[in-house]
C-alpha cells in the first residue's frame, strides 16, 4: 500500500504543510496549487468511501468527480473549515446514494443495491483519523515520512537491518531518527487536532523484540 | 505542566516495542507519574494502528487529474470588483414611472407591479423595465424575485458591456451579465435596494438606489 500518491498533479510539500482553512482560502483566492493539494489530500478518502459503498471502480470514479465538482462549487460556503473530512464523507455518501439509485434503476433487478449500507458513525471517525495521520505524515515529508511510514506499516517488529539498507542509513541511527521524526509528527498531529481521546486510553505493553533500538 | 521525566528516544523505543522486558518495566513505572509521556506512547501506538489498519484505496491518477482540472482560476479582470476599481460616472434618474403623473393624470405602474426607470449621463442613457416574477428567493424568509431588463444607449458603441447588480452596502454582486450587441441585458434579483454598474470603456456608469419592491 503506497503511503503517498505520485502523479503529475501532486503539489509540493510546501502546500502539504498548509492547514485546511488556509488551503480553502487559497482555492477561493484562485490558487490552482491549493486546489490540487486539496484533491490530493482528500482524494484517497473520497475514493475509499465510494468503493466501501460497494461501487465498481468506474462508478466510484464518477462519484469522485461529482464530489469534487460539489466541493469546488460550495467551497466558499463550508461552515467548519477545520472539519473538511467530515463534510467530504457526508457529501460522498450522498453522491453514492444518488448514483446507487441510478445504478439500481438501470440494472432493473439484476443487481440489488439495497444491501449496500452507508458507513456507521464510528467508521466515519476512523476515516477522519486516518486522514489526520496521513496529512501529518505528508506534512512531515522527506526521510521522516518514509521512515515512519515504513515503521508503522511493518507488521510486528520491523526488520531494522533491511530497513536501514532500504533507507540508506546506518542501523544505529534508526532509533534516534525515529524519535526525532515522531516528535515532529506528534507536534503536527496536535496542531491538526488529533486529540488524546482519539487514541486508546491504556498504554498496552508492546511486545519486546530480541534486538534493535 | 511537569517537564518530561523519560528520555524521548527511549519513550518512542518503548512505544515501538523495542525495549527488553526489564527496561520496559522501568518505563511503565515512570509512565504512571508522567501523563505527558504516556500520551506520547498512546499517540505513537494510535498512529501506527491507524496506518496498519488503513484499507483505503488511492484513486486512479487519471481521476485525480480530472478532479484537479475542475479548477479554473477567476479571470484577471474579474479578480477584483471592476465597478469599484474603475472611475465611476453617476447617471441621473430622469424618469420613474412609479412617481410620475402621466398625461392622463394617473400613476403608471404595470398591472403586475412592474415599473420603468430612465437614467442619463454623458457616456450613455439607460432604460430599465422592472417586472416581478412569480418566483421567490431561497432564503429563510423568501423574497419575490424581480426581473430587470435594460437597454443601454451609448454615445460610443463598446463591445462586451458588463453589467453588475450589487445590493447596497455589499461588495459581491447578486447578478452579473453582459449586454448584447443592441445593448440589451436582463438580470434577476430578490427584493431590495441595489446599485447597477455598467462597465463602459475605462469607467463604469452607476445607477444608484434601484428599489426592487
Amino acid at each position: 500500500m503506497p503511503a503517498t500518491v505520485s502523479h503529475p498533479h501532486h503539489p509540493t510539500g510546501r502546500l502539504a504543510a498548509r492547514s485546511d482553512p488556509i488551503l480553502i482560502q487559497g482555492c477561493l483566492d484562485g490558487e490552482k496549487e491549493s486546489w490540487e493539494e486539496l484533491v490530493n489530500r482528500y482524494g484517497r478518502l473520497v475514493y475509499s468511501v465510494a468503493r466501501r459503498f460497494g461501487l465498481a471502480e468506474a462508478d466510484a470514479q464518477d462519484v469522485f468527480q461529482n464530489v469534487f465538482v460539489i466541493v469546488y462549487r460550495k467551497l466558499a460556503g463550508v461552515r467548519d473549515r477545520k472539519r473538511l473530512a467530515a463534510w467530504l464523507i457526508r457529501t460522498t455518501q450522498r453522491e453514492c446514494y444518488r448514483l446507487g439509485a441510478r445504478v439500481a434503476a438501470r440494472a432493473a433487478g439484476e443487481q440489488d443495491l439495497a444491501h449496500v449500507e452507508g458507513p456507521a458513525q464510528d467508521q466515519v471517525a476512523v476515516w477522519e483519523r486516518r486522514v489526520l495521520v496521513r496529512v501529518a505524515l505528508r506534512r512531515l515529508g522527506g526521510r521522516c515520512e518514509q521512515l515512519l511510514t515504513a515503521l508503522f506499516l511493518a507488521p510486528g517488529c520491523p526488520n531494522y537491518e533491511t530497513l536501514a539498507q532500504e533507507m540508506g542509513m546506518k542501523i544505529g541511527s534508526i532509533g534516534p531518527t525515529r524519535a526525532r521524526c515522531f516528535q515532529k509528527l506528534e507536534q503536527i498531529l496536535k496542531e491538526l487536532g488529533f486529540k488524546d481521546q482519539d487514541s486508546p486510553k491504556d498504554v498496552s505493553r508492546p511486545s519486546p523484540p530480541p534486538s534493535a533500538r | 505542566m511537569s517537564s518530561p521525566t523519560i528520555d524521548y528516544r527511549k519513550l518512542v523505543a518503548y512505544a515501538a516495542g523495542d525495549l527488553p522486558e526489564t527496561e520496559a518495566s522501568q518505563i511503565e513505572v515512570q509512565l504512571v507519574r508522567d501523563p505527558q509521556a504516556a500520551a506520547t506512547v498512546r499517540h505513537f501506538q494510535a498512529a501506527r494502528a491507524i496506518i496498519q489498519s488503513d484499507d483505503g484505496l488511492d484513486p486512479p491518477p487519471e481521476a485525480v487529474a480530472r478532479a484537479c482540472s475542475i479548477f479554473s482560476p477567476p479571470a484577471v479582470e474579474r479578480s477584483g470588483n471592476w465597478w469599484e476599481a474603475l472611475e465611476q460616472i453617476l447617471a441621473a434618474l430622469v424618469f420613474d414611472s412609479r412617481g410620475q403623473l402621466a398625461v392622463a393624470g394617473y400613476r403608471y405602474r404595470g398591472i403586475d407591479g412592474g415599473f420603468q426607470l430612465c437614467f442619463e449621463c454623458e457616456p450613455a442613457d439607460v432604460e430599465l423595465q422592472v417586472e416581478p416574477t412569480e418566483r421567490f428567493s431561497r432564503e429563510v424568509e423568501p423574497r419575490p424575485i424581480w426581473q430587470v431588463m435594460g437597454q443601454i444607449v451609448a454615445a460610443r458603441r463598446a463591445p462586451n458591456i458588463e453589467v453588475a447588480l450589487v445590493r447596497q452596502g455589499a461588495t459581491i454582486p447578486v447578478a452579473e451579465t453582459s449586454a448584447d450587441s443592441q445593448g440589451i441585458f436582463s438580470l434577476e434579483a430578490p427584493s431590495g435596494r441595489y446599485d447597477l454598474f455598467i462597465r463602459h470603456g475605462n469607467g463604469s456608469v452607476v445607477l444608484r438606489d434601484i428599489d426592487l419592491s
